[in-house]
């Protein structure tokens, strides 16, 4: 690669006349701007998020305690036998809504695959 | 600002600006300012643009330092934000307007002065993609494969556009030829 000497000499010499004038300080202005606008931004979006759970929370936990509830009811009253303990984890409303969640991922992977 | 850094290794300075240390990211922009904002105003011709531009890339810079993997890299890194951030102005402003405001921004110039400004001026009057072959070639001593390498423009094209831009640069400064002549020969 060749340069050319005269062309050279001038951009070296023409590197010297900028100056500073409070650049790095202006810099530094904007950095500081850009970090609370950052910070701003999360505390926007965070204070909504938090008033939202903190909203839902309640209806959310009854749900979770009536699913509990209804989970192991029995489906066929079978009396108090061991064999009726023994057959519990399948004759619940547990058991039925496995049974229904894996016959739709049969059919969905039927379908679909 | 800052002066308990004033003498550190700029490998340190990065390291701790990646870690969100801003005297120390504070210090860099004060090492670092004039060369970009040189390499800012050659490939513009408006000290204010380039200025603008140069803050630009110092912010980026900021936000980005924490991504950078080697610290040895910082200067190359930086050069590679700055070109970038030129292309994009040009991609995003209308040429025609670009030269008007370089027209205004020659007319209110006060700041700089002699060299410079006659660099400057003759450096406007080259094509976006030849001034910033030359720019890269003279200002940053970059090889023809690394300009490609960064401009996205094919080699052959940077060799043509850096013999044109010379050609007519050294036209346009023949003044500067019996003196630089001089200096260069001794």
């Amino acid at each position: 690669m060749t340069t050319d000497p005269v062309l050279q000499a001038l951009f070296d010499d023409s590197k010297a006349e900028t100056i500073e004038n409070g650049f790095t300080e202006n810099v530094m202005s904007e950095v500081e701007k850009s970090r609370r606008k950052t910070i701003a931004v999360w505390i926007g979006i965070s204070l909504p998020v938090l008033l939202l759970l903190w909203w839902v929370t309640g209806p959310v936990l009854g749900l979770l305690d009536l699913v509990s509830e209804l989970l192991p009811v029995s489906l066929f009253d079978v009396g108090e036998s061991r064999i009726a303990q023994f057959l519990a984890p399948l004759n619940s409303v547990a058991a039925l809504l496995a049974a229904c969640g894996f016959v739709l991922y049969a059919g969905f992977r039927k379908i679909f695959s | 600002m800052p002066n308990y850094f004033s003498k550190s290794p700029e490998a340190l300075l990065v390291g701790l600006a990646r870690k969100g240390n801003r005297d120390a990211f504070a210090e860099l922009v004060n090492r670092r300012q004039i060369w970009i904002r040189n390499l800012m105003r050659h490939c513009c011709g408006d000290v204010t643009l380039a200025d603008d531009l140069a803050q630009q890339v110092f912010l980026q810079a900021w936000r980005a330092i924490p991504r950078l993997q080697k610290s040895s890299r910082f200067g190359a890194w930086l050069k590679t934000m700055a070109v970038n951030a030129w292309l994009q102005h040009l991609r995003k402003n209308d040429p025609l307007r670009h030269a008007a405001e370089q027209a205004e921004a020659r007319d209110a110039r006060e700041d700089t002065t002699g060299i410079a400004m006659d660099l400057d001026e003759a450096l406007a009057q080259l094509s976006d993609d030849v001034r910033l072959c030359i720019v890269l070639s003279y200002h940053e001593g970059m090889t023809h494969d690394e300009i490609a390498d960064l401009s996205g423009m094919p080699l052959g094209t940077v060799k043509s556009h850096i013999r044109r831009g010379t050609k007519r640069l050294r036209k346009q400064l023949s003044a500067y030829d019996d003196t630089q002549h001089e200096e260069v020969s001794q």
